[in-house]
């Protein structure tokens, strides 16, 4: 049911082509997503260099067995997009796992609907919690931002993303 | 005491209170905890965000040199691929610049027309007209969206519709999803009317749409806001059931 290509195992090793062939897959993915966390700033484009560099440097840490290569590629930029975000502010303690840690629970056919399984989690979701999520997590909008501009309170809104989230952690089923 | 899950999407999301800290590091979250948490986040970010076309500099200051095909690149710190790749950015610049300004602006208008007419093709596209409001922009306001949930495209036709002053106030598209709340509607992407008769303006859709139930452009400030306060609605095309 799969499946195009791996591209970041040959991207960890400096083929040129797989890195073209990887901004054409995921180049849109990223810009999309640095679009909904900086609007039409110019630091979306510094953002988004910033993204594919760190994806250049961790293309070697990707591993199949724990999500698909999208996924992979959306954390980084996401992570990215946080950081410069939140700049002078704590930073996130994401480094990937070491091989050794790297304990496999999806099959191969299983990786490629994993954005399905989060969506479908979404559609579970109450309207309200999942707009709120959406606005955190896919706009990189603080909680008070998302306060302001739905008017639900701070504490609420808070609650909803956090729920949210570990939901649909649980229907991807992902253990580590 | 907070729940786990709770503490570890709080690090993920970065909105720990200090307490919630001091919890979580006496409950000594693990590392691979967190990444599952990560991936759930990524995950949600690749069902809900549409793909945007890159700008083609940006795309052209990522891309590796061509000079040998197959050959193994090492990959540089950020500053040397800059420097490096700076010339090809500027050629890219170039290029797209004369290519703007030796194609007459006659010819984009048609491209979105051609391109709208097209998707009307599309089996499950819905072409709905609009409906004027009594805002004074709106007076005499014409003309309907065509969508494809499909292929989540759609495109705009107005005439009437008054021009806006893209320093002061821009339209912005709102497309009501049955599948969410009708008090968060998908942003269709802001857009200016500078020039009479009719225009023709894509949607770009921020998220995914299920199903399209309405469609409502509001004026709002420039850039448009995340949230609108439906202050000034000008026209609206409902979907058919």
């Amino acid at each position: 049911m799969n499946q195009e290509p791996m591209l970041l195992p040959q991207v960890a090793q400096g083929n040129p082509d797989a890195i073209r062939a990887c901004l054409d897959r995921y180049g849109g993915l990223v810009w999309g997503i640095a679009r909904r966390f900086f609007g039409a700033s110019p630091d979306a484009e510094d953002a988004v260099q910033d993204a594919f560099l760190d994806l250049w440097r961790s293309a070697g840490r990707y591993d199949p067995r724990v999500s698909s290569e999208a996924v992979f590629v959306a954390l980084i930029a996401r992570r990215r997009f946080i950081d410069r975000r939140r700049r002078g502010a704590r930073r996130l303690d994401t480094e990937p796992l070491p091989e050794a840690q790297a304990a496999p629970s999806q099959t191969t056919a299983e990786q490629v609907t994993e954005a399905k399984l989060a969506e479908r989690a979404m559609q579970e979701l109450r309207p309200e919690q999942r707009q709120v999520l959406v606005l955190s997590t896919c706009h990189g909008m603080s909680h008070e931002e998302i306060s302001q501009a739905t008017g639900m309170p701070l504490g609420t809104v808070k609650a909803h993303v956090r729920r949210g989230l570990v939901r649909v952690r649980e229907v991807l089923g992902v253990q580590r | 005491m907070t729940d786990r899950r709770d503490l570890i999407a709080g690090t993920v999301l970065g909105d720990l209170t200090h307490e919630e800290m001091a919890e979580a590091n006496a409950m000594g979250l693990r590392q691979d905890e967190l990444y599952a948490m990560e991936i759930a986040a990524a995950a949600t970010l690749v069902a809900e965000v549409r793909d945007d076309a890159m700008p083609p500099a940006l795309r052209a200051r990522l891309e590796p040199p061509r000079d040998k095909s197959n050959q193994v690149v090492a990959l540089r710190p950020k500053r040397d691929v800059w420097r490096a790749m700076g010339w090809l950015a500027a050629a890219a610049c170039l290029a797209f610049a004369i290519t703007s300004i030796v194609r007459p602006w006659s010819n984009k208008t048609p491209d979105a027309r051609a391109q709208r007419d097209q998707l009307t093709h599309v089996a499950d596209a819905q072409v709905l007209p609009w409906t004027a409001t009594a805002d004074p922009a709106a007076t005499g306001a014409k003309g309907d969206v065509v969508w494809s949930n499909a292929e989540q495209k759609g495109f705009m036709r107005f005439s009437g519709l008054s021009q806006n002053d893209p320093a002061a106030t821009q339209y912005q598209l709102w497309i009501f999803d049955g599948d969410r709340d009708d008090k968060f509607p998908v942003d269709g992407g802001v857009f200016d009317v500078t020039s009479g008769g009719d225009v023709v303006v894509p949607i770009k859709a921020k998220l995914k749409v299920g199903k399209p139930v309405l469609f409502a452009v509001t004026v709002e400030r420039p850039g448009g806001v995340v949230v609108s306060k439906r202050e000034r609605i000008v026209v609206t095309a409902k979907a058919g059931g």
